[in-house]
């Protein structure tokens, strides 16, 4: 690990030099909202947003991604056999990720890359990118990062983070991934260690304090699955959804997809497209018959999945990482902060 | 490692009409490389994605036993896009199996017991893969007795019927009305029809099974 000082009047500079390595990414505006998109040349990752309207995980897992191709043209000796579509995966940078953002792709992690199966899509852009992180000064209302394992100032998955001092940015070069995208943008100037880290230190505490609301999860383990599952909110909690799928799509660590096949003239490509479990398609068998055909039972499924399956399979805390955007975009105000607490706080009555 | 959601490809090698009604069919096909056919090692009860480039995949039951080589084989039911599309081709056409995936059935614990085998409609397909694995020489004195229970709507709804109960001359078959008087044939089966009974909901059921099949095997 070691400690760079940025000078903001370098920073533009050094961005462009390093397009001669990286392909670049970061948050820009489009009307009133952020995105995370692909950088055009001379374009820079706008770095005073409070957060994007969607995750960064689309630079790793786009929304909808060829994989496979085959020609249906009989003439041809290889037809109807299907091939990978080759995908690029030079380096590439996204700068200005929120550090809750680059703690989900290691939750992502569990499920694209296991013991019996490597998913080499996503593997393999989750391997080409650095992630140049962004500390956050100022958490907005909807952040609860700080009781999920994260923070504004977190550096788990991250190469690089940044904290913004006004006139420069101090670099926390954490990774060898780091220190060559600083090295290509040509940022240079060491900082002490034990300074920056007092520093750093200090933000993060200053940050912390503005974040106000907090979710409760220690309980959530001991409870079994069954009674969670039987508890009997889950109606009210449903109550108001509209099934639109927002929550799941801008949430930084659903990873659920769907494959599908189109077809150009003699061309075929199959796709993956992210699902979403708020669907009734999302289960519907050929049959007709759906196991989860009500709304209370699907809204119940998100919630069980995120704060206790996942939980319970992989030990690794919940499968939320605060970032609020669920919560933020909800168009009749579900709030995984409260569904949280009182699945936490629910006592079976005997 | 490999690409997971690349299929194999495979050749459709003969179609069977698998049931009166004609709704299910069993496709056997061969893999074009044979080094796949190793790749794709499985067990009795997986499942595995079979894939049409540009119609889709769609997940159906392995039917055919690990220790019948050469090719595999899945039973069918005509139902949706893929399903239909595939009802439509011939032997011949190229397409692409990917797995084997799923869990499969503990056979190291079932080893010196009795094995009752329950299943119904065409959910029989990898129970079809099972029998066929026990049943072979180099398994068979593993498990005692094998009893099989099947239902279906109708007699001829019965998959596999010639192949797994026809020509075996060891064995009796019967056809049972759950709910008439019914014959009962061995040990297991007799300890466990009462048991079943009981469980049968009272109300109509969703599926009904009015015709089973209890044979040993
Ligand atoms: C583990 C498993 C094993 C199965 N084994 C068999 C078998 O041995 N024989 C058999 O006839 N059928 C089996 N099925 C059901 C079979 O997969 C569906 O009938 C088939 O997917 C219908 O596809 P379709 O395109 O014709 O229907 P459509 O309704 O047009 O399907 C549209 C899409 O939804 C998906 N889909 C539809 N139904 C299901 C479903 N039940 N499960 C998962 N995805 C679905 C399809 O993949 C397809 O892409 C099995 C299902 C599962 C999950
Ligand atoms: S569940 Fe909501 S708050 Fe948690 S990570 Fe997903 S979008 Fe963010
Ligand atoms: S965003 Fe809100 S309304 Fe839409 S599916 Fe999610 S919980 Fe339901």
């Amino acid at each position: 690990m070691k400690f760079i000082t940025i000078d903001k009047k370098d920073w533009a500079n050094g961005i462009e030099k390093s397009r001669g390595i990286y392909q670049l990414f970061g948050p820009v505006k489009d009307k009133n909202e952020f995105f995370i998109k692909h950088l055009e040349k001379d374009t820079l990752p706008a770095m005073e947003y409070d957060n994007s309207v969607m995750s960064a995980k689309s630079i790793i897992f786009p929304q909808t991604e060829k994989m496979l191709t085959a020609t249906l043209d009989e003439s041809q000796e290889d037809h109807h056999i299907m091939k990978k579509i080759e995908t690029d995966d030079t380096p590439r940078a996204v700068i200005g990720i929120r550090p809750y953002d680059a703690k989900a792709m290691k939750l992502l992690k569990l499920n694209f890359d296991t013991d019996d199966y490597r998913d080499p899509y996503w593997c393999d852009a989750y391997e080409a990118t650095t992630f140049v992180g962004l500390g956050i000064n100022k958490p907005g209302p909807f952040d609860f990062s700080t009781s999920t394992g994260t923070g504004p100032f977190c550096d788990d998955g991250l190469d690089v983070l940044l904290a913004d001092l006004d006139d420069k940015y101090l670099a926390k070069v954490l990774t060898d991934k780091g220190a060559a995208f600083v090295g290509a943008c040509g940022f240079d100037t060491v900082a002490d260690e034990k300074e920056s880290l007092a520093l750093f230190d200090i933000l993060r505490k200053e940050a912390e304090k503005n974040i106000a609301s907090h979710i409760e999860t220690d309980k959530l383990k001991e409870k079994t699955v069954l009674e969670l599952h039987e508890a009997p909110f889950w109606d009210d909690l449903a109550f108001s959804c509209i099934n639109c799928g927002t929550c799941t799509y801008v949430c930084p660590t659903c990873w659920c997809f769907d494959i599908q096949d189109e077809v150009k003239q003699k061309e075929s490509v199959r796709l993956r497209i992210w699902d979403t479990c708020m669907s009734p398609l999302f289960t519907r068998h050929a049959t007709g018959h759906n196991p989860r055909a009500s709304k209370t039972q699907r809204v119940r499924q998100r919630f069980m999945h995120k704060l206790k399956y996942f939980l319970d399979k992989y030990d690794q805390g919940i499968m939320c990482v605060g970032c609020g955007r669920c919560v933020k975009s909800c168009p009749v105000n579900i709030d995984i902060r409260e569904v949280c607490n009182i699945m936490n706080s629910y006592e079976k009555q005997a | 490692m490999e690409n997971p959601y690349l299929p194999y490809p495979v050749r459709i090698d003969d179609i069977e009409i698998a049931t009166e009604d004609k709704s299910l069919k069993t496709f056997k096909f061969v893999f074009l490389n044979k080094e796949d056919e190793e790749k794709f090692s499985y067990q009795a009860g997986q499942f595995a994605e079979l894939s049409i480039p540009g119609v889709g995949e769609i997940p159906i039951g392995i039917a055919s036993s690990p220790v019948e080589k050469g090719f595999v084989k899945f039973t069918v039911f005509r139902t949706g896009v893929v399903t239909s599309h595939l009802h439509n081709m011939k032997v011949g056409d190229i397409m692409g199996i990917r797995g084997p995936l799923g869990n499969w059935y503990p056979w190291d614990k079932l080893e010196n017991k009795n094995v009752v085998i329950i299943g119904g409609g065409f959910a029989f397909t990898t129970l079809r893969s099972s029998i066929i694995y026990m049943l072979d020489p180099a398994n068979r004195n593993k498990f005692k007795n094998i009893d099989v229970v099947y239902g279906a709507r109708s007699p001829g709804m019965l998959l596999y019927r010639e192949e797994l109960f026809g020509k075996n001359e060891r064995i009796s078959i019967c056809i049972l009305r759950l709910m008439g008087p019914m014959i009962q044939i061995g040990n297991t089966i007799q300890a466990l029809f009462p048991l079943l009974l009981n469980r049968m909901p009272q109300r109509p059921m969703k599926t009904h099974m009015p015709l089973s099949v209890a044979l040993r095997l």
